[in-house]
């Protein structure tokens, strides 16, 4: 038996991985690879990758970041994605000649992809087919509803040019080309949620037999979306995209709900054990040794990189946020960007909305703690002692009635103020509270070598805070873990109010770790495997087995931070700091962290040209609290202040000032700053 | 371990150098008869290859391999035949438009998927099954065939049952053979090298146990 596939279409813009809606919103989930690593990971059926970008070179150069594709072409990624993929992967997006898809091939594709040239170049499919045969050709069909909402129509180049053709006769036009496979898109559905486009379906029921397999794309992410589609005879494939970017094992756990409501339902179950791919990236030894030659006294940046006066940046049109921004960011054509877009959404959502996610919540947590055989505690609230940690654990024991279990990651780096409030807690909530504290000589090593690799001397706190709570819960057998907001979300809207993505160790790896992994510093600095266990992420199969899930509360529930720290400090007694920060206005976050708001975020200024002040500034602009002038005024103020917990540092990790300047230098971008008179300059906010 | 890949030049050979690099394996390419007299003696010989049969017998004589691939296999050298690779070990093809002869190493011709009862091209995951009777005298644990791999084809391989090792479904009622094997020949019609886990393990077990 040929068993029905489910297949996930990734989208690739300039080089980011992208969550689209319509063919025209798109949204920057992050870099390609590590997400395309995990879909490898869970075994799935078969990779569609489409490139959706304007230009043949894909720009996103991270100094700061292992997974670099750097400056480059679809098909050096490609050629890197092959390399740890072992399933099928077809690929499409403006192909137009047999040497792109010659180059396709070569690269490592088992299948192309082509739209457009179906309706305008058939002879270039015949002469694809003849060269690569037709099961290597799939053709992908887009439909749009018409102003009526009733009849659909065919579009191309990206859905923006309509053929002026129904469904059969587009179908009967593709069908007659030499084709594999049949790819059905659906303009309207794309990135909307709520399921495969009825239309599309219905035509596809009335359409006498299609004669190659079909594969059906766009809107599911339910399961009943997916057993639907893939109940009807004629639907051999079904595609999703956005859905399998946002929650652990998403993919595998997709396929396991299937089987359990349906096991005759033809499809193939998802390994996670297969013993032959490490979850973990491998770290080549000859790069990993070049990110330490800075640490040679005499090594010095590459002044030629900043030769060139243009600079590619550029402003949100309505906050302050830049495009090139140390979380991925893309913009409308009005040129605002997606975090005031995710945000303006928010701010939209009403009570009676908000009413709605909470019980979406609530039954989904009464459903997992009725299926948790000997629990111990319900739920882990993964706690810094800041206001928002305050906030969670009100919300989670006073309203949803949870007995939690408090964790922290302890740093090292708590100022008094902050350690004061995080020991508070146990008292005022009564509250069990483990707090997890690793080697201060370990804690050392670390510092000075992310610094050093990666600019951010602060991976160990990313990295620590995410591993430490799902590696207790996977201890105690606790199947919830409670954070906070959603960061990067905030920032720089990486999805829809609809998506409710979850903590997974995609986001961890990439976003808060940039690609380094434990193992990337096994062996430096005298290191070892068992000194970087408090950074080691449970398994795959520990975590499936669990069915751990980790929530963010502020999709379920209004999240303003500065009526959170009313809230906390009347009912809870806590307390913000006495004195100022230095490198923004606000008073009352990152009191776990002396260098979060200090010498971390000044290294975020040196990389990319802003700072703490611009996120501060920017997310009271989006809320209506700020306007754009003082906003201006107040970055200028602040975002290039080199902090005074800078000299802790240096003392802490024993190294020079000279030396911290010389090897930050390193990690400016050229595309943020010139070298002009022996003087860093950069394109700022009044140069718009 | 080392692999040596004939390489007919009409497929792209990185998925498979891929996947056998993840095996921990050591690849080489040979392209010519003098290439491949030079492999080192305990090697395994894989034959890919996508496209048509009269392409790939075109190769064949093109690389001057057809004799050199028949040598290989009738002197029981360790031989893994993919997709179209595992067609040419036949006899011949309804696909040639001139009557081609393929290797002849094993008895049987590659008949095209009927598509009054089929969709072709067969693209997808396939359960396939062993078929354990033939399998006595094989070096390879026949339920590694008890799994799903990916096929891409519109032929398939008719040859007496005795060389069937495993047989696949396309559509409701084709069966067809999705391995053969000869004297250490085994001919696999689906691609191990995109097949994931199953295909990893099965290609591993294989390499290890000829």
């Amino acid at each position: 038996m040929t068993l029905k596939r489910i297949i996930p279409v990734l989208c690739i813009k300039e080089g980011l991985l992208v969550r689209s809606q319509h063919f025209s919103i798109h949204q920057a989930v992050g870099d390609p690879i590590p997400t395309i690593k995990r879909l490898s990971d869970w075994d799935v059926d078969e990779l569609i990758l489409l490139n959706i970008s304007s230009n043949e070179q894909l720009d996103s150069r991270r100094d700061d970041k292992w997974h670099n594709l750097g400056s480059s072409t679809f098909h050096k990624l490609l050629q890197e994605v092959a390399r740890f993929s072992h399933m099928p992967i077809t690929v499409g997006g403006n192909i137009r000649s047999i040497k792109q898809v010659d180059k396709l091939f070569a690269a490592g594709a088992d299948k192309i992809c082509l739209n457009t040239t179906l309706f305008t170049d058939p002879d270039f499919v015949r002469t694809c087919s003849q060269k690569y045969g037709c099961q290597s050709i799939v053709g992908s069909v887009d439909f749009k509803l018409d102003a009526s909402g009733k009849t659909l129509h065919s579009y191309v180049q990206r859905g923006t040019v309509s053929t002026n053709l129904g469904f059969y006769d587009s179908i009967e036009n593709v069908l007659a080309l030499p084709i594999g496979e049949l790819l059905i898109s659906s303009i309207d559905n794309d990135g909307c949620t709520t399921g495969f486009s009825p239309q599309v379906l219905s035509c596809i029921d009335s359409h006498p037999s299609i004669g190659v397999p079909l594969i059906l794309n766009s809107g599911a992410t339910q399961a009943f979306h997916f057993s639907t589609a893939l109940a009807n005879p004629s639907v051999d494939a079904v595609a999703a995209g956005n859905i399998f970017y946002y929650t652990e094992l998403s993919y595998p756990n997709l396929k396991a709900s299937l089987l359990k409501s349906k096991p005759t339902l033809p499809i193939r179950p998802s390994s996670l054990n297969n013993p032959f791919l490490q979850r973990e990236p491998s770290y080549d030894h000859e790069r990993r040794s070049s990110l330490f030659a800075k640490e040679q006294p005499h090594s010095y940046f590459d002044e030629s990189r900043y030769s060139s006066e243009v600079k590619d940046i550029r402003f949100c049109t309505r906050c302050l946020y830049p495009s090139l921004s140390a979380s991925p960011m893309q913009f409308d054509d009005k040129g605002v960007c997606m975090g005031c877009k995710v945000s303006d959404a928010k701010l939209a959502i009403s009570e009676q909305d908000y009413s709605h996610r909470l019980s979406i919540l609530s039954k989904t947590i009464s459903t997992i703690l009725s299926d948790t055989p000997n629990k111990t505690y319900d739920c882990i609230v993964s706690v810094s002692g800041g206001k928002d940690s305050y906030y969670q654990v009100h919300y989670v024991q006073k309203i949803l009635g949870l007995k939690p279990l408090l964790v922290t990651y302890n740093g090292n780096n708590y100022t008094e103020v902050g350690w004061k409030n995080l020991h508070n807690m146990r008292f005022v909530f009564d509250c069990d509270h483990i707090i997890f504290s690793p080697s201060v000589s370990v804690l050392k090593k670390l510092n000075r070598a992310a610094f050093v690799a990666m600019g951010d001397m602060n991976w160990h706190a990313h990295v620590g805070i995410y591993t430490t709570a799902p590696r207790i819960a996977v201890q105690m057998n606790i199947p919830i873990i409670f954070w906070g907001e959603h960061g990067y979300a905030d920032l720089s809207g990486q999805f829809s109010m609809d998506d409710y993505p979850e903590m997974n160790y995609r986001e961890r790896l990439e976003h808060a770790g940039r690609g380094f992994e434990w193992n990337f510093f096994d062996g430096i600095y005298g290191l070892t495997s068992q000194d970087l266990h408090p950074w080691k992420y449970p398994s795959d199969s520990r975590i499936h087995d669990l069915r751990l899930r980790q929530f963010y509360l502020g999709h379920y529930i209004p999240w303003e931070s500065n009526k959170h720290l009313s809230l906390v400090k009347d009912l809870y007694g806590f307390e913000t700091s006495a004195t100022p920060f230095e490198r923004t206005y606000r008073v009352g976050s990152n009191l776990d962290d002396m260098h979060e708001n200090g010498i971390h975020d000044y290294l975020k200024y040196i990389k990319f040209g802003y700072g703490r002040c611009t996120d501060h500034a920017s997310k009271d602009i989006r809320a209506g609290i700020l306007d754009r002038d003082k906003g201006c005024q107040l970055v200028n103020q602040y975002d290039h202040i080199l902090p005074s917990d800078l000299y802790r540092w240096l003392d802490y990790v024993q190294l020079s000032e000279d030396d911290f300047h010389r090897i930050a230098d390193f990690f400016r971008d050229p595309r943020v700053w010139s070298l002009t008179n022996g003087h860093w300059v950069r394109k700022t906010l009044q140069d718009r | 371990m080392n692999v040596t890949i004939l390489n007919l030049g009409i497929s792209n050979v990185s998925s498979v150098i891929n996947s056998l690099h993840l095996l921990g394996v050591t690849t080489r390419l040979a392209s010519s008869p003098t290439e491949v007299l030079s492999s080192p003696e305990s090697t395994v010989f894989l034959l890919p290859g996508v496209g048509s049969f009269d392409y790939g017998v075109k190769a064949l004589h093109h690389t001057s391999l057809f004799q050199v691939v028949r040598e290989i296999s009738l002197a029981s050298q360790p031989l893994i035949a993919i997709c179209l690779g595992m067609q040419l070990l036949l006899d011949s093809s309804e696909e040639s438009s001139c009557a081609a002869s393929g290797l002849g190493l094993i008895p049987g011709s590659v008949l095209k998927l009927d598509p009054n009862h089929t969709k072709v091209p067969h693209v997808g995951w396939s359960l396939t099954s062993p078929v354990y009777l033939n399998t006595p005298s094989i070096p390879l644990d026949p339920s590694l065939f008890d799994t799903s791999f990916y096929y891409v084809h519109s032929y398939y391989c008719n040859v007496p049952t005795e060389y069937v090792l495993a047989k696949a479904n396309a559509g409701a009622s084709t069966t067809f053979a999705a391995a053969i094997y000869t004297r250490n020949t085994l001919g696999l019609q689906f691609h191990p090298e995109k097949s994931s886990f199953s295909g990893l393990s099965l290609l591993n077990n294989a390499l290890y146990s000829f």
